[in-house]
């Protein structure tokens, strides 16, 4: 059961830190709330009591969209729906516009925030990989001797662990910066027990740009679910890069990722999973790139 | 010593002036407190889709969010759907498909495919397989569901939509 006090919606950044001072160590900051409910109702922590929730969706710093040829800002509080809906960021960002079909479900996806996927820092959460792949960066904003002060980290440095983040007490999720990739390919790949509303078990994102011999420009790669924190496939990007895009190198640079699987559960599935993800995925996001997708043979057309 | 908030919640058109916790979900208020018992309560955590509801033009499981958060926003159950004695489209072909059996998640299967078929009539087979997935229904299964969603865009697309 839940017991609340207060549910406080500030207008400005300002009111909210107000707001955080006055209910010290008593709040809960929240802006879609979808995860609220179900959390206070696991009954793993027994009667949860929060004296107020802070709504923060409503402050403008959070509700920020900023899209240029080669950066996007958003804020903390934009909806997921927000990534499929929005052209412009849908463009700049094609792999979240993939991720985004596949997060919670229509319902959940038009209440719930990018932030709010952040700060709860699951191993699993959707939104870490393909932002990871963009090369994200926070901004978080605190009120200390009454002065605003922002500072700014990579989102891999943010999530430090299951549940954890670098976010301070007195601190918020202010907005999210991260490189625009227009023109990339993008996939985003994830399976669990149901299509709509899983948890994912392995999430992968990919998103490749070719060059005009169609070998792979760039590309990133970026895994959930396998491990305490989200993560970047840096071996098999860099062994990638560069280079043409056969099956057989894709093939490669999924063995690669075999020794990252470093959860608690059901290894020998997570490795098999990732290493089809990793072949899949990139087959799929080099075809939205404008390549010839190598044939990916016998693997699955459809998951989750 | 909780607060309790004096809002406002506009069911199909009509406001409701209620006074409620911060803790009252918004599918409890509109039952409860407004009488519209059409929006259904099945799980209470997000997973069956049975509470659907549209606010602010968003689809939205009423048993996730706080009724406070719907403060003045315009909302739509199942009972806005028919207008008077003449059936929507939609619950039309749920009697023609026979898509429903006990009924339950009717309310929520009807406003999700409600808001997906007003935003896009034409929606093709493989997305409104995805769009229905976000729900559950435990008896009749998802076969006459899914024509009966099929039958009513085809209504729709033709124009007969009120």
């Amino acid at each position: 059961m839940l017991y609340c006090d207060a549910y406080l919606t500030p207008r400005s950044l300002a009111d909210a830190f107000t707001a955080m001072a006055e209910y010290r160590g008593r709040y809960r900051l929240v802006a879609g709330a979808t995860d609220t409910l179900p959390w206070a109702r696991a009954g793993r922590a027994g009667d949860v009591a929060i004296p107020a929730l802070i709504d923060v969706s409503a402050i403008p710093e959070l509700r920020e969209r900023r899209v240029d040829a080669t950066r996007v800002r958003i804020g903390a509080a934009t909806p997921m729906q927000r990534f499929l809906d929005d052209g412009d960021l849908a463009r700049a960002m094609p792999v979240m516009a993939r991720c985004a079909v596949w997060f919670a479900d229509d319902q959940i996806r038009a209440a719930a925030t990018v932030g709010g996927n952040l700060v709860n820092a699951s191993p699993a959460a959707d939104a870490t990989p393909p932002l990871l792949a963009h090369d994200a960066q926070v901004e978080l904003a605190c009120a200390r001797e009454g002065k605003i002060t922002r500072r700014r980290m990579a989102l891999g440095d943010f999530v430090r662990g299951p549940g954890k983040t670098a976010l301070e007490a007195d601190e918020i999720l202010l907005a999210i910066e991260c490189a625009a990739l227009p023109g990339y390919g993008a996939e985003f790949e994830k399976v669990g027990h149901r299509r709509s509303l899983v948890i994912a078990t392995v999430c992968l994102a990919a998103v490749v740009r070719l060059d005009a011999a169609h070998a792979i420009a760039d590309l990133r790669l970026a895994v959930g679910g396998v491990g305490p924190v989200p993560c970047r496939l840096h071996e098999s990007e860099n062994f990638l890069r560069g280079g043409a895009a056969t099956l057989a190198r894709l093939e490669e640079a999924a063995h690669m990722t075999v020794g990252l699987v470093q959860s608690r559960t059901r290894h020998d599935y997570r490795r098999d999973v990732l290493h089809g993800f990793v072949v899949r995925g990139l087959a799929s996001a080099l075809r939205r790139a404008g390549g010839a997708s190598p044939p990916v043979g016998e693997l699955e057309a459809s998951h989750a | 010593m909780t607060q309790r908030a004096a809002i406002v919640l506009n069911l199909n058109g009509v406001d409701h002036a209620i006074s409620v916790e911060p803790r009252r979900t918004l599918a409890d208020a509109i039952r409860d407190d407004c009488g519209l018992t059409g929006t259904h309560i099945g799980c209470e955590h997000g997973v069956c889709g049975a509470c659907t509801i549209i606010v602010a033009g968003e689809a939205v499981r009423s048993c996730l969010m706080f009724a406070v958060q719907a403060d003045g926003k315009r909302i739509r159950t199942v009972e806005g759907l028919a207008d008077g004695e003449q059936l929507h489209p939609l619950q039309e072909a749920f009697i023609a498909h026979h898509a429903l059996q006990c009924g339950f998640c009717t309310p929520g299967f009807l406003m999700l495919s409600l808001h997906a078929l007003e935003r896009d009539p034409d929606l093709g087979d493989e997305e409104l397989l995805d769009l229905l997935a976000s729900n559950l229904c435990r008896c009749t299964g998802y076969q006459n569901i899914v024509k009966a969603v099929r039958g009513a865009a085809a209504v729709m697309r033709a124009g007969v939509v009120r």
